[in-house]
């Protein structure tokens, strides 16, 4: 297994004060939190950060992982100590990322319930409902999708052992579902308590970015290339959807930037989204003496023709 | 630590939260694992904007799950304060819609 250097995690000696972890652990939790951090590995190093921080800012578990370092240092390596090792005061301190595991190097050294996870506060023993993430594709969402995920789940035996409980679900996702949703699952959160029915798994929902299609809630955006004289004079051209492609009529007069569009044909729904295809006029290049001689006609056509007339008048 | 698996998966329906599934008080603290103050100052707070006149009446939309336990891991996870999360979760908004003006544009 190997051995982590939480105080590197942190950027700081291992002579930190107290305040000086908490301190390092704030500035880092501001950078990295996963709900403001645009850093593209945030998530993981959030996670890192807060179980550094967990181990740290506890006496005892500061402690009993420095014992762990100086036994490292001596060579003697980092070997898991049989059945956690350490005892702990039980502190539970309520402590970040209660929904993200620490590491399995955590774990073998302060054991699975050492962390300060705090248990779900609310009244009545109701189960608890749990929460995850799927991500689909953007023709998933047009069309819906089924969708296998997997659950691992802490669960306590009848001889009181933590056990980790692998289960799969085949989810089936509903067409229209927008970035950002939530989906619940009846039932398929913790188990109930005495008779009461579980509680229900929330999934949320992400749609990985496409190449083409760039979404806004339920409209979609397309940049959609016409040639000059498509434009200029009108034309019926064809436009790709998640959902196949379609014919669209370009209005004569049609120049880049303009939008036009297509009702309905975003995200399915209640009130179904729309495609905007925004017109991108793209001229062909020159490579022939044809191409030029092209080019200059137009230009002779259109000798009066000042496109910077405003910026000269 | 030991594992155990079921072998065979288990086929789901899944609801899409929309503002056509609404939250009690008590679901929606069941649903992001918190309580009925915690909950309640975000709603004084301006964070959560549910439709009745009073903690046993109140409706949230099924909207409101996502924004709660935004709030709710600020405020554990970044030690904010009520005020400060608000605070943050509106300048989200406003960055999330910057966003979106630049991915209308088709330059996000």
């Amino acid at each position: 297994m190997e051995f982590k250097d939480y105080y590197a995690l942190l950027g700081i000696e291992r002579t930190a004060t107290p305040e000086e972890i908490k301190r390092a652990y704030r500035k880092l939790a501001r950078k990295f939190h996963p709900d403001v951090s645009k850093e593209a590995d945030a998530e993981a190093r959030f996670k890192d950060v807060s179980e550094a921080y967990e181990a740290l800012s506890d006496p005892e578990k500061r402690a009993a992982y420095d014992e762990i370092g100086r036994r490292r240092e001596r060579g003697q390596g980092y070997e898991p100590p049989p059945d956690g090792g350490f005892e702990f005061s039980g502190r539970s301190g309520g402590g970040p990322a209660d929904d993200a595991a620490f590491s399995d190097f955590f774990e073998s050294i302060f054991g699975h319930r050492a962390r300060g996870a705090p248990e779900p506060r609310h009244a009545g023993g109701a189960a608890a409902d749990h929460h995850a993430k799927v991500q689909i594709d953007l023709e998933d969402a047009y069309r819906g999708a089924r969708r296998t995920i997997s659950l691992r789940m802490p669960v306590i035996d009848e001889q009181g052992q933590a056990m980790l409980h692998e289960r799969q679900l085949e989810v089936n996702i509903p067409k229209g579902v927008r970035d950002g949703q939530q989906l619940r699952l009846v039932g398929q959160g913790g188990p109930g308590q005495g008779g009461r029915p579980a509680g229900d798994l929330y999934l949320e929902v992400s749609i990985r970015p496409h190449a083409h299609f760039r979404l806004d809630g339920r409209d979609l955006y397309l940049d959609l290339p016409i040639t000059p004289w498509e434009g200029a004079l009108g034309a019926r051209v064809p436009v790709p959807t998640p959902d196949g492609a379609l014919e669209l009529g370009i209005p004569a007069g049609s120049w880049s930037g303009r939008k036009l569009r297509l009702k309905g044909k975003g995200l399915p729904g209640t009130t179904p989204g729309d495609l905007y295809a925004v017109l991108q006029v793209t001229a062909p290049p020159v490579q022939t003496q044809a191409d030029r001689d092209a080019y200059t006609a137009l230009a002779q056509a259109h000798a009066d023709f000042n496109p910077r007339s405003a910026l000269m008048p | 630590m030991n594992h155990t698996s079921d072998s065979r998966p288990l086929i789901v329906d899944a609801i899409v939260l929309d503002d056509s599934i609404c939250f009690t008080l008590d679901t929606l603290c069941q649903a992001c694992q918190s309580d009925r103050m915690q909950v309640t100052t975000l709603v004084h707070e301006g964070v959560l904007d549910p439709v009745g006149s009073g903690p046993d009446d109140w409706h949230f939309a099924g909207s409101a799950l996502r924004r709660a336990r935004t709030a709710l891991r600020l405020l554990r996870d970044l030690e904010l304060g009520v005020v400060g999360t608000a605070l943050v979760l509106d300048l989200l908004d406003e960055i999330d819609e910057l966003n979106a003006r630049l991915r209308r544009a088709g330059l996000g």
